[in-house]
């Protein structure tokens, strides 16, 4: 999985591509802990996203939460269908800003 | 086609136009005929003046008639010899001093003496006498002795009368004693005073009775040159020797004043003549030619007159119409006549209508003239009139359309979705209570908007409920049979299409171990009462099969519990089967339900001939007869409930049991799915046009000739044992597509939509045995048996660990629909495998964790 960031004055564009799984996602936690720290509105960009499992979710998740906390907004974009699956699934459809 | 709006202004504007106009012309007709009507009335009352004038005339002609002129005659005639016997009183008093003071011989002291010239204009009393009276002798001393008593009563007389010229007395001596004013005539040129003569004039000499007043008549005053008449009356001694007269001498206008003064009217006119035929006076002032003939008429009508004394006489004077009416006066040969002209009568009447014509003809012109002016003034009047209504009108026309407009174009900008009460107009009345109603109206139709709206959501509302109610009452119907797709024996299928979004019929199946109970039921009604009381049944039926699998003993417990609380006393008809699935044996309990229908492999369709009992829920008093009977390899069972049978065409013909069983027939080779749709079909058809009467449930069980249908070779088994940390997961991914590819003989297109999703559960359920199944420091290994059955699309993948035992199927549910926040994100993996695999099965076997996992493809 590549994570690429693209920082604007107020946001921080994160784009992801290939597969957010049990191994890549404690590299996303890892740099997201760091992003958040920079109260910017969070974009995920998941247009070469192909995969995420349960793992991947809890990043995503803890990512929402934290952001939440300091009154940013974290927005997913770009779904393909497959990640979409999962999304409306675990239920997370509703929990996270998910534009199509 | 445009519609061609013709402004109401100007409607208004033409009304009033055409109003005006017919007002103007209505009020110049009226003003003209009023016109017209007063000239004519004008001349009416002319006409009728004229009338009563001649009728005045006729009857003021008539008024001077005989009788009324006979009295003025005798009124003047009256009025002069009332003067006269005034006069005569007075003279009897002076004759009644004289005889008294001769008879008591009553002398004065101071005498009366003769007038001197020097005394001229002095009213007095003065002593004069005939030529030869000596006035020295003893009779004469005595007479003037004796008269001169009366000198004060003879200057009083004179003094006080407005009308005595003079008063005097003359004696049988030849004395003269006058009271007047002295003048030159009484002298003599050379200032002696003249005498008097009288004692042998006729006049004096005649003058004998004492009881008679003597008239003169007329005569020229010497003195005075005016016209007299004498008063006079004798005296007498006491042996009635006539001593002398006593005289009062007048001008004659004072005996004519009164005529004068009575005489208002030039219309008749009155003349006196005295005995001698002179006038005394005469009021018409008439100038008489002093010739024979008239002299001679004249005489003749007088001497006509006085030989009558009293009458009538008409007679022509200068071309003047008279009407004389005399008679005598009663103290001499005086004659007094009254004389009506005729002609100054009828002039003064001919006058009268002339002013009345003049008037007239006056007033017409007056009249004709105002018309004129009138009409100038009402065609300038009408012109001004006309102008400013035009203005007006426009004006008018404006005030009332201008807010008209505005209303009109306030409510045509009103949007059904946005309905605004449109500002009050306030200048019309009408309008106001037009645009008020409207708004009240427009006001109600939001608040029918708004309930509609509401109602609208209500319903949305209810819909969603009812939407929900479905999706729960469809979930307690076994609808995607999954829990027996992996069996190889038997085959089940079941259709449930409400009436309504939710209905009151029902099917159930549940595997008890290797009993298999089919469940089929109508609760009576439809609805939403009908589908509580379904549920209610369902929950019990549940609860029994817990603890048996007897039709009887079940239906027996839950009659009794829908029984014990039935107040709307709905009813179930149910059949139950339980089918020993080893045995193919099945004990059933038909209450009130369908008769069930066998489809033998054979192709033999048959109904099954039950025995039935009362439906359940109404009564505690129920014996349930139970049923046996086998099923064949092949063989059908068909469970349906009446929505099937009595569906109705639009000829009220009931679909019916021998149509049901022929399509059944023609469908028995076909899938049960197959079969139950196509039974589907041919009720829609037949009931094509109808709304669905009934809700309609089928639920079909085959047992399945696995010698006919099953293709061993279509089963494909792989098995591999992998060993590490996190990496495996990649393996199992790549193992699993690669054993998928082989399968299906490189057909992608039929697995890779699903790759990901058993890639999703692989990683979950190898982290969740990597993280919790194995201690840190063991050797991690997972054993992977993929059996892939094309007979019926079926993957099933079991993992098999040496770990410590856990079941993660036993892990509850997330609540996904909780906050994120508060959320525990356990179980989130096992809770994403059990959504997308169609079965999840865990057992611990010989000391190993085996999780199944089946996928329908």
């Amino acid at each position: 999985m590549t994570i690429n960031k693209n920082e604007s004055a107020d946001s921080i564009t994160i784009s992801l591509s290939g597969r957010l799984d049990k191994l890549s996602s404690p590299e996303l936690d890892k740099s997201m802990k760091e992003e958040i720290q920079k109260k910017k509105n969070i974009i995920f960009d998941m247009k070469d996203l192909t995969y995420i499992s349960s793992a991947g979710l809890r990043v995503l998740l803890a990512t929402e939460k934290e952001n939440k906390a300091n009154g940013k907004n974290t927005t997913i974009i770009n779904v393909n269908s497959d990640v979409m699956d999962i999304f409306v699934v675990t239920g997370f459809v509703y929990m996270l800003d998910i534009q199509k | 086609m445009k519609r061609n709006i013709r402004k109401f202004s100007s409607k208004i504007f033409v009304a009033i136009i055409a109003l005006i106009v017919l007002v103007v012309c209505a009020v110049i007709a009226i003003f003209y005929y009023s016109l017209f009507n007063v000239r004519g009335e004008i001349g009416t009352l002319f006409d009728s003046m004229r009338d009563d004038i001649n009728q005045t005339a006729s009857t003021t002609i008539n008024k001077y008639n005989d009788e009324m002129m006979e009295y003025i005659l005798d009124g003047q005639a009256n009025a002069i010899e009332f003067v006269m016997a005034e006069h005569n009183e007075d003279l009897n008093y002076l004759v009644h001093l004289i005889e008294q003071a001769y008879k008591r011989n009553i002398r004065a002291t101071h005498l009366v003496s003769e007038p001197k010239p020097e005394n001229e204009g002095k009213l007095s009393v003065q002593l004069m006498h005939e030529e030869g009276v000596d006035l020295n002798s003893s009779e004469v001393k005595y007479d003037i002795e004796i008269l001169s008593t009366l000198q004060n009563e003879l200057i009083y007389n004179v003094q006080d009368s407005i009308d005595k010229l003079r008063c005097y007395i003359e004696t049988e001596s030849g004395l003269l004693i006058m009271a007047d004013k002295i003048t030159k005539d009484k002298f003599e040129k050379d200032g002696s005073v003249k005498y008097a003569t009288f004692r042998n004039e006729d006049w004096y000499i005649e003058v004998v009775d004492p009881k008679k007043m003597y008239v003169s008549n007329v005569s020229i005053d010497d003195l005075t040159g005016k016209q007299i008449i004498v008063l006079y009356k004798p005296y007498f001694d006491e042996r009635g020797k006539k001593k002398g007269i006593v005289c009062f001498e007048f001008d004659v206008e004072s005996i004519s004043g009164n005529s004068w003064a009575v005489k208002d009217t030039n219309i008749y006119d009155i003349f006196v003549v005295d005995g001698d035929n002179n006038i005394v006076f005469d009021t018409s002032k008439l100038v008489y030619p002093n010739d024979e003939k008239t002299r001679t008429r004249s005489k003749n009508f007088l001497d006509k007159a006085r030989a009558n004394g009293t009458g009538i006489e008409s007679y022509k004077f200068k071309g003047v119409e008279y009407k004389s009416y005399y008679t005598k006066l009663s103290f001499s040969d005086w004659m007094i006549f009254v004389a009506l002209n005729y002609n100054t009568l009828k002039e003064s009447i001919s006058n009268l209508e002339n002013i009345l014509d003049n008037t007239n003809r006056k007033v017409y012109e007056e009249i004709d003239s105002d018309n004129r002016d009138f009409a100038k003034a009402i065609l300038i009047f009408s012109f001004i009139l006309l102008i400013s209504a035009f203005f007006f009108a426009k004006l008018l026309a404006n005030m009332l359309s201008v807010p008209l407009n505005k209303f009109t174009n306030d409510i045509s900008k009103m949007d059904a979705s946005d309905l605004k009460p449109v500002p009050v107009v306030d200048s019309s009345e009408e309008l106001y209570t037009l645009s008020t109603t409207y708004n009240s109206m427009i006001a109600k139709m939001k608040t029918y908007v708004d309930n509609i709206e509401k109602i609208t959501e209500e319903k949305e509302s209810i819909n969603a409920e009812l939407k929900v109610a479905k999706r729960i009452q469809q979930d307690m119907l076994p609808n995607d049979f999954k829990d027996l797709y992996n069996r190889k024996d038997i085959d089940i299928y079941g259709m449930n299409i409400p009436e309504v979004e939710i209905g009151g019929d029902f099917y159930n199946y549940i595997l008890v171990g290797n009993k298999l109970i089919l469940i089929i039921a109508d609760v009576s009604g439809s609805g939403i009462p009908a589908s509580l009381f379904m549920a209610k049944t369902n929950a019990l039926l549940n609860s029994a099969i817990s603890w048996t699998t007897s039709p009887r003993t079940m239906l027996s417990y839950v009659n009794h519990e829908l029984y014990k609380s039935n107040t709307e006393y709905y009813f179930v008809t149910i059949a139950i089967y339980t089918i020993d699935l080893k045995t193919r044996h099945v004990i059933s309990v038909n209450a009130g339900h369908e008769d069930s229908i066998i489809i033998r492999k054979n192709g033999e369709v048959a109904k099954l001939k039950e025995k039935r009992t009362s439906p359940i829920g109404v009564s505690d008093d129920l014996r349930f007869e139970e049923n046996e009977f086998d099923l064949n390899e092949g063989d059908t069972l068909f469970l349906f409930t009446d929505g099937v049978i009595e569906a109705v065409n639009k000829n009220e013909e009931l679909f019916g049991e021998s149509r049901l069983l022929d399509i059944i027939k023609v469908n028995r080779d076909k899938t049960i799915k197959e079969l139950t749709s196509n039974i589907k079909n041919e009720i829609d058809k037949f009931s094509a046009g109808l709304e669905q009467y009934d809700d309609i449930t089928m639920l079909a069980l085959r047992v399945i000739d696995r010698n006919e249908t099953y293709n061993e070779s279509l089963v494909y088994n792989f098995e591999e044992t992998f060993v590490g940390s996190y990496d495996i997961i990649d393996r199992i991914d790549s193992f699993l597509s690669q054993k998928l590819a082989v399968a299906y003989e490189g057909n992608v297109d039929k697995f890779k939509p699903y790759i990901n999703k058993f890639e999703v559960c692989i990683e979950e359920i190898v982290v969740n045995i990597l993280d919790y199944g194995y201690k840190k420091d063991e050797e991690k290994w997972i054993k992977m048996h993929v059996t892939i059955d094309r007979n019926d699309d079926k993957v099933t993948i079991s993992c098999i660990d040496g770990g410590k035992e856990f079941d993660p199927t036993s892990v509850d549910e997330p609540n996904i629909l909780k906050d994120a926040r508060d959320r525990k994100l356990g179980g989130l993996g096992i809770f994403i495998t059990r959504k997308f695999m169609d079965l999840m099965n865990y057992e611990y076997i010989d000391g190993k964790n085996v999780l199944t996992l089946v996928k329908y493809l």
